[in-house]
C-alpha cells in the first residue's frame, strides 16, 4: 500500500478507537452515581482509590466520565449519521440527473441554512416535555440544520465528478448501477467529504451538550439534555474549576474534563484525516 | 485527395484488412431520431427536431468508419444511438446480428464489454480518485472477471502499448489531456472489444497529439474490431478510415471509400477541401 | 486571384529557410522587435535565445510544436513576465513608439521586476498590442453584452471615434461580418463562428498596432479555420497591423504568413 494509504488507515484507526471507547463507556455507565462514605472517599486523588480519584462528594470520577459518554455518544452519533445521509441523498441527486431532485435539495438547503441555528436549537430544547429531555432532538436538530452546508459541498464534489456525464460513460462501458453510485461516488469520491463534515457535527453536538449542561450547572437548573439522576461531563468542568477557584484540590477532576473535551476533538481530526482524498 | 496534406504514415484504408464477407459487427437499419424541445413557457408546444432521418449503414469486421461532419450534422447523435446511449425513435441497430435497440439495459449491460464507447470528454469518464493502473485493473476485474494479478499484468502491458508505463500511478488531475485520453482508451482497448464508437477522440488536443491518439486507437484494435469515429476532420477520416459517411442535417449525404473515391456532393467538397470552393454557405457553423 | 491564393503560390516556392530570413531582413516599419530572449526556471530553460520582429502589415506567423513556449513568448511580447527566476537575458523594443528597452531594468532580476513591467506596460495591452487566446470563449466575458465590451475596447484607442460610439461599434460588426443585433447578444447565444468573429471583433475594436492571435484555429472545423484565417488576414491588411499568428497548421502558414519564426525544432521536418 502506498504511504498515505497507511497514513490514512492510521488515523482512521485512531478516531475508530476513540468512538469505540465512547460507545463501550456509554453501554458501561451506571444508572445512578454511587452513594460512598462522604468521610472515607471525599477528595481523592489519582493514586489514592478509585482509578480516577474522587471528586468533593466521594463519588468516583469514572463514574462522572461514564455517565457523561452515555449522555453524548449515541445522540451524535446519530446526528453525523443523519448528516451523512442527506450529504449522500445531495450528491447523488446530482449525478442522477433528477432534474427535481436536485431542485428540491436546493430549496431546502436554502431555507435551513438561513434559519438561526443556536435559537432553533434552544427553542427545541426548551420545547422538550421535562420526562423526555436528552440529547436527541437536540442533536438532530442541529444535524438537520447544518446538512445544508454538507449537502452543498457533497453536491460540488458530484458535480465536479461529471455528475450526470459521468454516470452515463460508466454506464456507457459497462458498470452496474449499483457500483457506479456507491463505489465511485459514494465510496472513493464522497466520502472525504461526508467523513469530515460527519466526524464535525459529532464534535459540536459534544460541545453543544457540554455548554447547554454547563450553563445549567452554573444557574443550578436542570439541564436540557439529560435526567436529573444522570450528569454529563460539564459536571466535572464545572465542580473542577469552580473548586480550584475555591481553593479545593479538584484538578484531577478538571483535568479529566479537559483530557475528555480534547479526545472528543482529536476524534473528530482523526476521522478528518484519516478520509482525506487522495 | 491531393488537396489534404500528405500522411506520414500508410493510410489505414490500405493496411488494415476488412472482413467483408462475414457478417457485419454493426447493422443500422432507417434509423431515425426526433427530439421534442419545450416551448419558452410551460404552456408553449413543444417543437419536434429530427436530429437523424433514416439512416443506414453497415461496418464489416476489422472496418473502422467516420462519421464526418459539422456541428448540428446529427454524426454525434447517431454514435451515441449505435451503442443506445440514446433511445431511437424508428429503425432498427443490430449488433453482430442480434437486435440491440429492443434490449432492456440490464440486457445490455451483460454484453457491453464487446461493444465500448469512448466520449469527448476523456476527464468526464475518469475517476478522480483512481490511478490509471486501478481504472484499467477496475475495468478487467469487473467486466471479464479476471482475478487482481491476471488483470495487474494485463493493465500494466496496455498501459505500456500506450506509453504510459511511467504513468501508472498518476490520478487524472495529474494527466495531461492526451494522457487522460490514453488512459479512457486503455480501459477500453483491455477489453479486446468487437466494436468501438469513438466520438470526436482528438478534440482539444494539440494537432502532434491527435496524430498520436488516432495511433493508439486504431493500432491496438483487435483485427476484427470495428471502429465508428465521429470527427469533423476530412483528413483526419482519410488517414485512418475505411469509410468516410458525410453528413449534414441528419442525413448521409455521401459516402467515401478510401483511398480512391473523390467527393462529389457539394457540402462534401466543402469539408474536403474548405480552400477550394467558392461557395461556403452550405456551412452550419459559420 | 485572391490574396491568398497568391500568397499559397509564393510560399510554396519559398523554403522554411526563407520564411525565416525574411523575419530577419525583410523591409517595411518594424513595429516590435523581441531579440535573443531566453527565459526559464531555475530547473530548466522554457525559451532559449528567441528572436521575433513584427512589421507593420505583415503576417509573422509563430510556429513550434506543444510545450515549446509559444504563448510564453507572446506574454513576453507584450511585456508579460510570470517564470521564476525568469528573464536570464534579451531585450523588447516597440521602435516606432520609443527606443526604449523594456527588458532593461528585468534581465536577470527576479519576479519584483517582472511585476513592475507588468505594471509598467499596462497601457500598451488591450490598446497598442491585442492578444486573442485560443479559445474565443476565453477572449470574451460570459457577463457582459458583445455590444458592452466592443465598447470597452473602442475607448483604448487613441483618439475616439469620430461618428461617435454607437456607429464605431457597428462599423466593427460588419468588419468581422457580425449583424447589428450581435451587439446585444451574450457570449453564450453565439455559435461557434459567430463567437470567433466576436474574438477578433474585440481585438481590432482599439486600432492596435500589433495583434497576437494564439492558435484561433484549435477546435474549428475545417471550414470555421478557413474563415477564420481569411477574416483575420482580410482585417489585418485593412488596418495595416501587424500580425503574429501562433500556428502548427503548415495550411495557414501556407496561405497567409509573409514570414515565419520557429521556436524549438521544426515541426514539419517530417513533410518534406
Amino acid at each position: 500500500m502506498r504511504r498515505a494509504a497507511w497514513k490514512s488507515a492510521a488515523w482512521t484507526a485512531a478516531g475508530a478507537s476513540i468512538l469505540g471507547a465512547l460507545v463501550l463507556a456509554s453501554l458501561a455507565a451506571p444508572e445512578f452515581l454511587s452513594r460512598p462514605n462522604l468521610a472515607e472517599s471525599a477528595l481523592l486523588p489519582f493514586t489514592g482509590g478509585p482509578i480516577l480519584g474522587t471528586d468533593i462528594r466521594g463519588i468516583p470520577i469514572t463514574e462522572y466520565a461514564l455517565q457523561g459518554a452515555g449522555v453524548v455518544t449515541m445522540p451524535a452519533l446519530v446526528s453525523a449519521l443523519v448528516v451523512a445521509f442527506l450529504a449522500i441523498v445531495a450528491g447523488l441527486a446530482r449525478c442522477a440527473a433528477i432534474s427535481w431532485a436536485d431542485t428540491a435539495i436546493q430549496l431546502f438547503s436554502e431555507l435551513v441554512g438561513a434559519l438561526p441555528r443556536l435559537v432553533v436549537v434552544l427553542v427545541v430544547a426548551l420545547a422538550m416535555p421535562a420526562e423526555w429531555r436528552s440529547l436527541f432532538p437536540i442533536g438532530v436538530t442541529w444535524a438537520l440544520l447544518a446538512a445544508p452546508g454538507a449537502m452543498d459541498e457533497a453536491a460540488s464534489t458530484a458535480g465536479r465528478l461529471g455528475g450526470a456525464k459521468f454516470v452515463e460513460a460508466l454506464r456507457a462501458h459497462g458498470f452496474t448501477a449499483t457500483r457506479i453510485y456507491l463505489y465511485h461516488i459514494v465510496w472513493l469520491n464522497l466520502r472525504g467529504v461526508i467523513v469530515r463534515q460527519s466526524a464535525d457535527i459529532m464534535m459540536q453536538v459534544v460541545f453543544l451538550e457540554i455548554a447547554l449542561s454547563y450553563l445549567a450547572e452554573s444557574q443550578q437548573q436542570p439541564s436540557l439534555t439529560h435526567q436529573d439522576s444522570t450528569f454529563s461531563w460539564a459536571r466535572l468542568l464545572y465542580d473542577g474549576y469552580t473548586a480550584i477557584v475555591g481553593g479545593l484540590p479538584l484538578f484531577h477532576e478538571l483535568f479529566v474534563g479537559i483530557t475528555l473535551v480534547a479526545a472528543t476533538a482529536f476524534m473528530a481530526q482523526a476521522f478528518r484525516r484519516g478520509a482525506q482524498a487522495r | 485527395m491531393e488537396a489534404l496534406p500528405k500522411a506520414d504514415h500508410e493510410l489505414v484504408a490500405t493496411t488494415r484488412p476488412v472482413f467483408s464477407d462475414e457478417p457485419p459487427v454493426v447493422d443500422f437499419v432507417g434509423v431515425s431520431k426526433t427530439f421534442m424541445l419545450p416551448g419558452p413557457w410551460p404552456w408553449s408546444p413543444s417543437r419536434q427536431v429530427t436530429a437523424v432521418a433514416e439512416v443506414s449503414f453497415q461496418v464489416a469486421p476489422g472496418e473502422v468508419v467516420a462519421l464526418v461532419g459539422q456541428s448540428g450534422s446529427g454524426k454525434t447523435t447517431v454514435s451515441r444511438c449505435v451503442l443506445g446511449l440514446e433511445d431511437i425513435t424508428s429503425g432498427q441497430i443490430l449488433l453482430d446480428g442480434s437486435r440491440w435497440d429492443h434490449l432492456t439495459e440490464a440486457q445490455r449491460r451483460h454484453l457491453r464489454s464487446r461493444y465500448q464507447y469512448v466520449p469527448q470528454d476523456a476527464l468526464s469518464a475518469l475517476d478522480p480518485q483512481q490511478t490509471a493502473l486501478e481504472h484499467v485493473v477496475e475495468s478487467l476485474r469487473v467486466m471479464v472477471g479476471l482475478t487482481r494479478d491476471q488483470a495487474d499484468v494485463r493493465a500494466r502491458k496496455m498501459l505500456a502499448d500506450l506509453g504510459l508505463s511511467e504513468r501508472t500511478g498518476a490520478l487524472p488531475r495529474e494527466m495531461s489531456g492526451g494522457e487522460q485520453r490514453r488512459v479512457t482508451l486503455a480501459r477500453v482497448l483491455a477489453l479486446e472489444p468487437r466494436l468501438i464508437v469513438a466520438d470526436e477522440p482528438t478534440s482539444g488536443l494539440d494537432a502532434d497529439r491527435q496524430e498520436q491518439v488516432l495511433e493508439d486507437m486504431i493500432n491496438n484494435l483487435p483485427p476484427k474490431a470495428g471502429c465508428i469515429f465521429v470527427t469533423h476532420d476530412m483528413a483526419q477520416a482519410r488517414n485512418w478510415c475505411h469509410r468516410a459517411l458525410v453528413m449534414l442535417e441528419g442525413r448521409v449525404v455521401e459516402e467515401l471509400r478510401f483511398p480512391h473515391d473523390q467527393p462529389t456532393h457539394p457540402y462534401a467538397r466543402m469539408l474536403f477541401d474548405p480552400w477550394g470552393v467558392d461557395d461556403l454557405s452550405l456551412s452550419t457553423t459559420t | 486571384m485572391s490574396e491568398i491564393e497568391r500568397n499559397r503560390l509564393r510560399n510554396a516556392e519559398r523554403s522554411v529557410a526563407d520564411l525565416l530570413e525574411a523575419n530577419r531582413s525583410a523591409p517595411g516599419t518594424v513595429l516590435l522587435e523581441m531579440l535573443n530572449v531566453s527565459i526559464g526556471t531555475t530547473q530548466r530553460s522554457l525559451v532559449s535565445d528567441f528572436s521575433i520582429r513584427v512589421r507593420e502589415g505583415r503576417v509573422t506567423a509563430l510556429v513550434g510544436a506543444s510545450g515549446s513556449g509559444k504563448s510564453l513568448s507572446a506574454r513576453a511580447m507584450m511585456g508579460v513576465l510570470d517564470v521564476d527566476p525568469g528573464l536570464s537575458a534579451g531585450s523588447l523594443r516597440y521602435p516606432a513608439r520609443s527606443s526604449r528597452d523594456w527588458f532593461e531594468d528585468v534581465r536577470g532580476r527576479g519576479m519584483g521586476a517582472q511585476h513592475t513591467l507588468l505594471r509598467a506596460s499596462e497601457s500598451l495591452r488591450g490598446g497598442y498590442v491585442t492578444y486573442s487566446p485560443q479559445s474565443a470563449s476565453s477572449a470574451l466575458n460570459p457577463g457582459r453584452t458583445v455590444g458592452r465590451q466592443l465598447e470597452m475596447a473602442i475607448r483604448r484607442r487613441e483618439t475616439p471615434p469620430a461618428e461617435g460610439m454607437a456607429a464605431a461599434v457597428a462599423q466593427v460588426l460588419d468588419e468581422v461580418g457580425l449583424p447589428h443585433r450581435a451587439s446585444r447578444a451574450l457570449v453564450g447565444e453565439l455559435s461557434g463562428g459567430q463567437a470567433q468573429r466576436a474574438a477578433l471583433a474585440i481585438a481590432i475594436a482599439p486600432n492596435p498596432a500589433i495583434m497576437i492571435a494564439d492558435e484561433p484555429e484549435t477546435g474549428l472545423d475545417p471550414v470555421l479555420r478557413r474563415v477564420v484565417t481569411e477574416l483575420m488576414i482580410n482585417v489585418a491588411r485593412r488596418h495595416n497591423v501587424g500580425l503574429v499568428l501562433i500556428t502548427h497548421n503548415k495550411d495557414t502558414v501556407d496561405r497567409i504568413a509573409d514570414d515565419m519564426v520557429l521556436i524549438g525544432e521544426d515541426p514539419w521536418a517530417r513533410y518534406r
